[in-house]
């Protein structure tokens, strides 16, 4: 008995000493991956950093907000249904219209959306909009943006620039936040999650498909490109991405309830301009 | 301590043992390398080398067995440790799986593991050859246990008596 005890004394110790090597070295920031470093980053710092982000944006020249009772109103319904079906968020949302003719929009740190006015305009109903706006959202809830952030300038880069005012790197910042896309794990989880919401929100997912579809048809040409580079490309194609919403099952029993809104005189109030 | 008296057999000392026992209990460790060299791919093979030579000397004095089976079940968590790797890096570079911090954390510790191995190894296979037991933490005790411990019916055995012809 007394071996058996002897015995199994050493194998917990071996066991132990293994667990502890490798639980260690998994807590080294060292080894954490760009992802994982993120959390190193706390939210309250994150709205700090998508603070000056934003003001950078908007401080730009070429940067003109579109803002009108018609039109904030719309982008207020819209982002209040969804908002109320998140669940818990620790964001405090803000949406913001751009007045620029690109079928874009982007989301920089802490909650901050910016939607061109070009995909406004190019969405048939604001149920389009909605998963749109959803699938921005789940970049944030992920924490993608500042993910994407700290894969591409550091994140060094964004604590220094959270301890100091600089210019250079504010707006390089932001010219990220623009122009870099996410992973295709990220693009798909962003998928998975403004389906999810959508549902909640009792808006129809496959709002997403009938975006991505008639987009599909306008970039006709360069999708066929993106398509034969599907495997090589990190952002899933448009095609896998239709599939995906329109395979979406909604719980039975799910009746969606479409914004009372006239799409139209939200649409004239962007090309009317600024009140 | 253990209880040596009556429930174990004697153990041979250095100089009870030829030079062949001693270079075949140092060969079990010095083996392993030679396989892990040739299994590093597959970390299997490694285990099977550590199978085969311990049956090769199953009829061989208890100091070879007990080098060999030590050897041999020494073997098993570095063979599972790698296999682990290789199942987690194969799911990474052909699955959706992704590089975190868990994954780089036990590659080290592995790593770390398969080096004390490998020391460890050495030692065992340099005492071995001076005809010293060297006992590992708990691999050591249970090859003891397996091969030294006194079974109920090995003393039963019935050992031919030699006798002269009837005159």
């Amino acid at each position: 008995m007394k071996i058996k005890k002897s015995i199994t004394r050493d194998l917990l110790i071996l066991l132990g000493v293994f667990a502890v090597l490798w639980v260690g070295f998994s807590y080294i920031p060292f080894f954490k991956s760009d992802d994982e470093k993120v959390s190193l980053l706390s939210i309250a710092n994150e709205e700090r950093l998508g603070k000056i982000i934003t003001e950078a944006i908007e401080k730009e020249p070429t940067t003109k907000i579109c803002s009108n009772d018609v039109l904030d109103s719309a982008m207020l319904l819209i982002k209040s249904r969804l908002i109320k079906n998140i669940g818990l968020t620790e964001y405090d949302y803000r949406i913001k219209v751009i007045d620029k003719n690109d079928i874009n929009a982007f989301t920089v740190p802490g909650g901050n959306i910016y939607v061109y006015s070009g995909l406004i305009n190019f969405c048939e109903n604001p149920e389009e909009l909605a998963a749109v706006l959803a699938h921005e959202i789940g970049h944030a809830e992920k924490r993608h943006v500042v993910s994407k952030l700290a894969k591409e300038l550091g994140i060094s880069i964004l604590f220094s620039v959270l301890s100091g005012n600089n210019g250079v790197l504010i707006s390089e910042i932001g010219r990220t936040s623009l122009s870099t896309v996410f992973d295709r794990e990220q693009e798909k989880q962003a998928d998975e999650f403004s389906y999810a919401l959508m549902e909640k929100s009792k808006l129809d997912p496959k709002n997403m498909s009938s975006f991505m579809l008639r987009l599909r048809e306008k970039y006709a040409d360069a999708e066929k490109v993106m398509d034969n580079l599907e495997w090589m490309s990190t952002h899933p194609n448009t095609n896998s991405r239709i599939k995906s919403a329109l395979e979406y099952k909604t719980a039975s029993g799910f009746v969606s309830s479409p914004f009372t809104l006239d799409w139209t005189k939200v649409n004239e109030s962007i090309k009317k301009g600024n009140s | 301590m253990m209880e040596t008296t009556a429930e174990y057999y004697p153990l041979e000392q250095p100089d009870e043992l030829t030079l062949r026992q001693k270079e075949d209990a140092m060969g079990a460790y010095l083996m392993m390398f030679a396989a892990i060299g040739a299994g590093l791919p597959l970390p299997n093979i490694n285990l099977a080398a550590a199978i085969i030579y311990y049956y090769i000397n199953k009829s061989s004095s208890r100091f070879v067995r007990f080098h060999s089976f030590q050897a041999l079940i020494a073997t098993i968590p570095t063979t599972l440790i790698n296999a682990g790797a290789m199942f987690w890096t194969l799911h990474i570079i052909f699955g959706d799986w992704h590089v975190n911090s868990n994954f780089k954390g036990y590659i080290i510790a592995a790593v770390i593991a398969n080096l004390a191995y490998f020391v460890i190894g050495i030692i065992a296979a340099m005492k071995a050859r001076k005809g010293i037991y060297y006992y590992y933490m708990f691999f050591g005790k249970i090859a003891y246990q397996k091969v030294f411990s006194i079974k109920s019916g090995d003393d039963k055995k019935e050992v031919p008596v030699n006798l002269p012809p009837n005159l």
